[in-house]
C-alpha cells in the first residue's frame, strides 16, 4: 500500500520549499518534487567551470521576507547575506556616476550631473519610504478581492481602501501615478539628468516585456527600491555561495521539519479522481497519492501542462489563457581570469562591489526594447551586472571572477519563431559582451568560461514558460486580486485539492518566498493538508 | 464686485459651460480669443468653397445628458449614429466594421464576427457604469463631507450592479495594452488595428503601451452618439443654447491673464489692457496654460505649479485637411462611400509611428482616421467635391530639426501615399489642402503642445486625476478659478463633457466665492 502524503509540493524552487517548510512545520507530512536534479528552481548555484560557481539565473537577492528569514530560522541553515552597497553607472562619455548607501557620497557624485538632482535626492528617498511603507503590507498578505462579495472580502478591501484613502491626497496621488506612470515619467518628475533617470528607470523594467516609456513601469521600479530600502534587515544583497545556499537554507528549513525532498522527480501529469487532484504520476511512471497538491511552477506549466485543458473550466481556462509571460530576458554567466576595468573608473574599487547597470541614455534603453518588440533581441541591450566574487570570494578561485550580467531585452518569440533561439544564442552573447567592452575594453582577453542563457533555455532547462523569470508579467492586470486570474488570487485553484504557490501568485515573482508562505497558510487554514 | 462669471475659451467646453451658467441665472460672458467660436471643433474653410466642419473627424461622442439639458435639438442639433469604419489596406477593398456592421468580417472569420459581437455586448453592459463615470464629477478619493461618501458609494453601487465576470473584465482591462486586448479576443488582425485606432486617437502611445485598452473602452462604452454635421453643427447649437440663455458672448478678446486680487482669481484682463471683474472665472485652456501662463508666479500654490510642469501632453497628431471634386472612391469598392476610414492595417503599423514620434522623428508610414463630412453634408463642398477630415498620427510637435516647410512637405505627402495605395484616383481629384501640425494647432488653437485633448488620456490623467486631485472636479485651489477644458474630468473626444461639470462645480460653489 502505498503511503500518503498530506501534501505534494510540485517544484523545488524557493516558493515549492518555502511552502513546504511551512506545511512541515505545521506537522504535515510534506514531499517536494524536483526534476532537476538540485533544488532551488531558477535560484540555484551551480559550479559549471571548474572552480568558478555561477549564480546561474536569480543572482541578487532584495525582497526575501524578513519574517520568513526568521521563521524559518533560514540563518541557522546557513543563509547569510551580504549587502550591496553601491550601483554603479558608467557611460560611453567615459564619465560615471556610483551610487552610495552612504547618502551624502551619493550627492556628490548626482551633483556632477546635476546639483537640482542631487538637492532632490533626500527628499525622493523619503517619498520612496513612504510609498513601499503602504506596499509592503500589501505583500505579505492575501490580496484583498474587490471582485468578491463576500462579507470578510468586502471587509478587506474596505480596509484597503480606508488605507489608500488614509495616505491623504497628496500620497494618494503619487500612489496612483507610482502604478500608473511609466519609470521615465515618473522619475521626471523629480529628476533632470538622463545619467540618474536611464539607469534608475532601468529597474522599472527588469523581468518585464515594457520600455522604460511605457507606463506601469514606475511600480516595478518601486519594487525594486522596496528592497534596496529594506535597511535595518539588509536584505538587498547576494547570498553567500551564491543564490543557492538560499534555497539550500529553506530546503535545510523544511527537511529540518520532517518534509521530504526528492530531486531528479520531474512530475508527467496530475492523478485525477472524479475532478479531484489525487497525487500525482512522476516522469518514470511512479504514482503518488496525497491529500493536496500543490504546484510550484508557473500558471501555464500547471494548468495547461499538468492538469490538462480539458480538465479545466472553460471561463478559467480561457482567463488563463490570457495570462501573459513572454519573456524578456537573458543571462550570461562569465568567468573571468582578473576583474574588469572601466575606463570611466580605472581599477579595481569598491565601485564594482555592487551591481553595474548599463543604460547610457533613455533612448538607448527604449530602443533597446523597440527592438524586443518587433521580435529581435537588443543589440545594445540593458545589462545590470554583479560580480559576486567581489563580495563573496567562495564563489571563484583566488584573484579570478565570476560575472553574473542580466541582459534585457531577449523577447522568446524571436520573429522567426522561439525555436531559433539556439541559432541565435552565441551571437545573443557577443552582443552582450560587445556591450560590456564599449566600457570596459579588455574584457574579452579575461573570459575563461561562458554561459549564455537566453528565454528560450530558461524554458527548456528552468521550466519557466517562455523564459519568463517571474512566472508571468508584473504588469498591473496580473498582479494582486488578478494573479493569475480574477477570481482565482488565493492560492486555492477551480481544481479541488489543488492549490498554486508560484510566482504566478500574489505578490509575485522575485525571490520573495512570500507566495510560497501564502499558500501554506491557504492551505493549512482550510485543513487541507 | 461683479457677480458675474467669465468663461476662458470658445470651444465647446465653453460654449457648454456659458450655456449651462446663463440658463441657471448667473450672468455669463464668454471670451473667445479668435474671431469665430469652437476651437478646434468650429467649421473652418480651409479651401476656397471647401468647409471642414471642425478639424477632429466626427466631432467627438456626443453626451446625451448635455444635449438633454440644454435642449439642444431646440436649437437645431440633430444626432447620429456614428458611421461604420474602413479599415483600410494596402491591396483588397478593406474590412468595413460597425457595432452593426458585422458581415464583411463574417465573411473573413465567423469566429472573430462573434467574438466582435460579444465585445460589444459586454461595452453594452458596462455602459450604465462608464457612463457614470464621465457624466458626474470625477470620484471624490479624498472624500471629506457626506456628499463626497455619497458619490462614492453611488459608484460603487454602479459597479456592483454589473456581473462579477465584467467587474473582472473592467479590472483587468484597463491597465491593459489594447494590442493586448484586442489580439486576446480576434484573430483578424485588421480588426484588432482598428479598434486599437480608436483607443489611441491623438495620444502619445502606441498599442502596446499599458493602459491604452482603457480608451478603448472610453472610446467603444460611449461611441453611439454624434452630433449630424459633425464638431461645427454641435458649436452652432451651442452657441444659440448660450446666447438664447442670455450669455454674452464676445470673440477676438484674447485673455492675457488671470487677474488676482486678495488672494483670489477676480477676473481677467485681455491683451489691450481691458480688465474684466468676475465672480468666477473658468478657464477651458489646457492645464499648463491655464496655470504657467495665465497666473503671476508667485501666486501659483507649489503643487500646482509641479502638476503643471509635469502634465503630459505631447502632441504627435497633425489634421490634414483635403479638397476633392468628386468623391473618395476606395479601390474594390467602386461607387460606394466611405464615409469613416482608418489606416494601420497592423498593430505594429501603429506602433511604429508611436517610435517615430518618440524620438522626435516623422513616421515613415504615419496612420490615419479620416471621415467625409460631405457625405451627409453636401454643403460644406461645391456640388460633387468633397472634404478629408484626417488625423495623422506620428508627428511630434517637438519634431528634431523643427517643422520647417519641408517637414510639413514631406508628412503631408506621406499621408498622401498612405491614403493613395487604396484611392487610386486620390491625386487626380485633389484640389486643395491644408496641413495643420501640431505647433499650428498649438499657434491657432491654443492646444497645449498642439495635443488635440489638452493632455495624454493615461490613467495617471483621467478621471481623479485629471489634471490633478485638486482640480479633477474642477473647482481648484485658487478660490474664483475653475477649470473646464478638455484638461479636466472627463476630457478629450467628450465636447463639453467637460465643460458641463465645471458649470456645476460653479453653480454648486465648492469653493465659497468671496462676498
Amino acid at each position: 500500500m502505498a503511503r500518503t502524503w498530506d501534501a505534494i509540493v510540485i517544484g523545488g524552487g524557493h516558493n515549492g520549499l518555502v511552502c513546504a517548510a511551512y506545511l512541515a512545520k505545521a506537522g504535515r507530512k510534506v514531499l517536494v518534487l524536483e526534476k532537476r536534479p538540485l533544488v532551488g528552481g531558477a535560484a540555484v548555484s551551480e559550479e559549471l567551470h571548474p572552480g568558478f560557481t555561477y549564480s546561474v539565473c536569480s543572482y541578487v537577492v532584495s525582497l526575501l521576507r524578513p519574517w520568513i528569514i526568521r521563521e524559518l530560522d533560514l540563518a541557522r541553515h546557513g543563509l547569510e547575506i551580504l549587502p550591496l552597497d553601491c550601483t554603479f553607472n558608467p557611460f560611453p562619455d567615459g564619465r560615471s556616476l556610483a551610487r552610495w548607501g552612504d547618502a551624502a557620497r551619493t550627492r556628490r557624485e548626482v551633483a556632477q550631473f546635476s546639483a537640482r538632482d542631487a538637492e532632490m535626492l533626500p527628499q525622493f528617498g523619503r517619498q520612496m519610504v513612504e510609498i513601499s511603507r503602504f506596499v509592503k503590507p500589501i505583500i505579505d498578505a492575501p490580496a484583498a478581492d474587490p471582485l468578491s462579495r463576500n462579507p470578510a472580502d468586502l471587509f478587506g478591501a474596505a480596509a484597503f481602501g480606508r488605507r489608500f484613502v488614509g495616505l491623504g491626497p497628496d500620497m494618494l496621488a503619487r500612489k496612483i501615478k507610482m502604478l500608473t506612470m511609466s519609470a521615465v515619467d515618473f522619475l521626471h518628475e523629480w529628476f533632470e539628468c538622463e545619467q540618474l533617470i536611464a539607469p534608475m528607470a532601468g529597474s522599472g523594467i527588469i523581468g518585464t516585456f515594457l520600455g522604460i516609456r511605457s507606463p506601469g513601469t514606475a511600480y516595478v521600479l518601486l519594487h525594486h527600491y522596496m528592497g534596496e530600502i529594506d535597511g535595518h534587515f539588509r536584505s538587498w544583497g547576494l547570498a553567500r555561495g551564491g543564490t543557492g545556499a538560499i534555497s539550500n537554507a529553506i530546503a535545510g528549513a523544511a527537511r529540518a521539519a520532517g518534509a521530504e525532498i526528492r530531486t531528479g522527480a520531474g512530475v508527467a501529469e496530475l492523478r485525477m479522481h472524479g475532478g479531484e487532484v489525487q497525487g500525482v504520476v512522476l516522469e518514470s511512471g511512479e504514482e503518488l497519492h496525497a491529500r493536496a497538491v500543490v504546484s510550484a511552477l508557473d500558471p501555464h506549466r500547471t494548468f495547461f501542462g499538468l492538469a490538462g485543458r480539458e480538465n479545466l473550466p472553460d471561463e478559467f481556462a480561457a482567463d488563463l489563457g490570457r495570462y501573459k509571460l513572454r519573456g524578456s530576458s537573458g543571462k550570461v554567466n562569465l568567468a573571468l581570469d582578473a576583474l574588469p576595468d572601466f575606463v570611466s573608473r580605472p581599477g579595481a574599487g569598491p565601485h564594482l562591489m555592487g551591481d553595474i547597470t548599463i543604460a547610457p541614455t533613455i533612448d538607448s534603453v527604449e530602443r533597446a526594447y523597440d527592438q524586443a518588440k518587433y521580435g529581435e533581441f537588443s543589440h545594445e541591450p540593458f545589462l545590470n551586472i554583479v560580480i559576486p566574487s567581489l563580495t563573496d570570494p567562495s564563489v571563484a578561485p583566488p584573484g579570478k571572477h565570476v560575472m553574473s550580467c542580466f541582459v534585457q531585452y531577449a523577447p522568446y518569440h524571436l520573429a522567426a519563431g522561439a525555436g531559433t533561439w539556439p541559432l541565435r544564442r552565441e551571437e545573443f552573447g557577443d552582443a552582450v559582451v560587445d556591450t560590456i567592452a564599449r566600457y570596459a575594453p579588455g574584457i574579452k582577453d579575461l573570459i575563461l568560461h561562458r554561459q549564455v542563457l537566453t528565454p528560450w533555455d530558461l524554458e527548456k532547462d528552468f521550466g519557466l514558460t517562455e523564459g519568463n523569470i517571474f512566472h508571468g508579467e508584473l504588469s498591473l492586470e496580473q498582479l494582486a486580486f488578478l494573479r493569475p486570474v480574477p477570481g482565482w488570487a488565493r492560492y486555492k485553484t477551480p481544481l479541488p485539492r489543488l492549490w498554486m504557490c508560484g510566482s504566478g501568485t500574489h505578490p509575485g515573482g522575485g525571490i520573495m518566498g512570500a507566495p510560497g508562505a501564502l499558500a501554506a497558510r491557504a492551505m493549512l487554514r482550510e485543513g487541507r493538508a | 464686485m461683479s457677480a458675474r462669471v467669465v468663461v476662458v475659451g470658445g470651444g465647446p467646453n465653453g460654449l457648454a459651460c456659458a450655456a449651462l451658467l446663463a440658463a441657471a441665472g448667473r450672468p455669463t460672458l464668454l471670451l473667445e480669443r479668435r474671431e469665430t467660436l469652437g476651437g478646434l471643433a468650429g467649421a473652418y474653410e480651409f479651401h476656397p468653397g471647401y468647409t471642414a466642419p471642425g478639424l477632429l473627424p466626427g466631432g467627438g461622442a456626443l453626451r446625451r445628458r448635455l444635449v438633454g439639458e440644454l435642449g439642444l435639438a431646440r436649437h437645431g442639433l440633430r444626432t447620429a449614429a456614428p458611421p461604420a469604419v474602413l479599415a483600410i489596406e494596402d491591396d483588397g477593398p478593406g474590412l468595413l466594421v460597425g457595432p452593426a456592421v458585422r458581415a464583411e468580417l463574417a465573411d473573413r472569420s465567423a469566429a472573430d464576427a462573434e467574438a466582435y459581437g460579444d465585445a460589444q455586448a459586454f461595452f453594452q453592459r458596462v455602459r450604465p457604469f462608464v457612463s457614470g463615470l464621465v457624466d458626474r464629477p470625477a470620484p471624490e478619493l479624498a472624500p471629506g463631507g457626506l456628499g463626497d461618501w455619497f458619490g462614492l458609494f453611488g459608484t460603487g453601487l454602479r459597479l456592483q450592479m454589473l456581473a462579477r465576470r465584467d467587474r473582472a473584465e473592467l479590472a483587468r482591462l484597463a491597465p491593459t495594452a489594447v494590442a493586448d486586448w484586442v489580439r486576446d479576443r480576434f484573430r483578424t488582425e485588421r480588426l484588432g488595428s482598428l479598434l486599437a485606432g480608436a483607443a489611441l486617437r491623438g495620444e502619445f502611445a502606441g498599442p502596446w503601451s499599458p493602459g491604452t485598452a482603457a480608451n478603448l473602452l472610453f472610446a467603444e462604452a460611449l461611441g453611439g452618439l454624434e452630433a449630424e454635421g459633425g464638431g461645427a453643427a454641435l458649436v452652432q447649437a451651442l452657441e444659440s443654447a448660450a446666447r438664447t440663455a442670455g450669455a454674452e458672448i464676445r470673440t477676438g478678446a484674447a485673455v492675457e491673464a488671470f487677474v488676482v486680487r486678495e488672494g483670489r482669481v477676480a477676473g481677467v484682463r485681455l491683451t489691450g489692457g481691458e480688465e474684466i471683474p468676475a465672480l468666477a472665472t473658468v478657464s477651458t485652456l489646457d492645464p499648463r496654460r491655464t496655470f504657467l501662463e495665465m497666473l503671476p508666479a508667485p501666486l501659483l500654490p507649489p503643487s500646482l505649479d509641479a502638476v503643471a510642469r509635469n502634465w503630459r501632453g505631447h502632441g504627435s497628431t497633425a489634421v490634414l485637411l483635403l479638397a476633392l471634386e468628386g468623391s473618395l472612391e476606395f479601390a474594390g469598392r467602386p461607387g460606394a462611400p466611405v464615409a469613416a476610414a482608418r489606416s494601420g492595417a497592423h498593430l505594429d503599423d501603429l506602433e511604429r509611428a508611436h517610435d517615430a514620434a518618440k524620438y522626435r522623428g516623422l513616421a515613415d508610414r504615419p496612420w490615419l482616421d479620416l471621415r467625409v463630412p460631405t457625405l451627409a453634408s453636401p454643403e460644406l463642398a461645391p456640388p460633387g467635391g468633397h472634404v478629408v477630415q484626417m488625423l495623422v498620427h506620428g508627428a511630434p510637435h517637438d519634431l528634431a530639426g523643427g517643422w520647417d516647410a519641408a517637414a510639413r512637405a514631406r508628412l503631408a505627402a506621406a499621408a498622401l501615399a498612405e491614403l493613395g495605395r487604396c484611392v487610386p484616383a486620390l491625386s487626380a481629384r485633389l484640389v486643395g489642402q491644408r496641413l495643420l501640425a501640431p505647433p499650428d494647432l498649438d499657434a491657432e488653437f491654443g492646444t497645449l503642445g498642439g495635443h488635440l485633448f489638452h493632455g495624454e488620456s493615461g490613467l495617471d490623467q483621467m478621471l481623479s486625476l485629471r489634471p490633478c486631485f485638486a482640480c479633477s472636479r474642477h473647482a481648484t485651489p485658487l478660490r474664483g478659478l475653475f477649470l473646464g477644458g478638455s484638461g479636466t474630468h472627463p476630457g478629450g473626444g467628450l465636447p463639453g463633457a467637460s465643460g458641463r461639470l465645471a458649470a456645476r462645480a460653479v453653480l454648486r460653489g465648492t469653493v465659497a466665492p468671496a462676498r
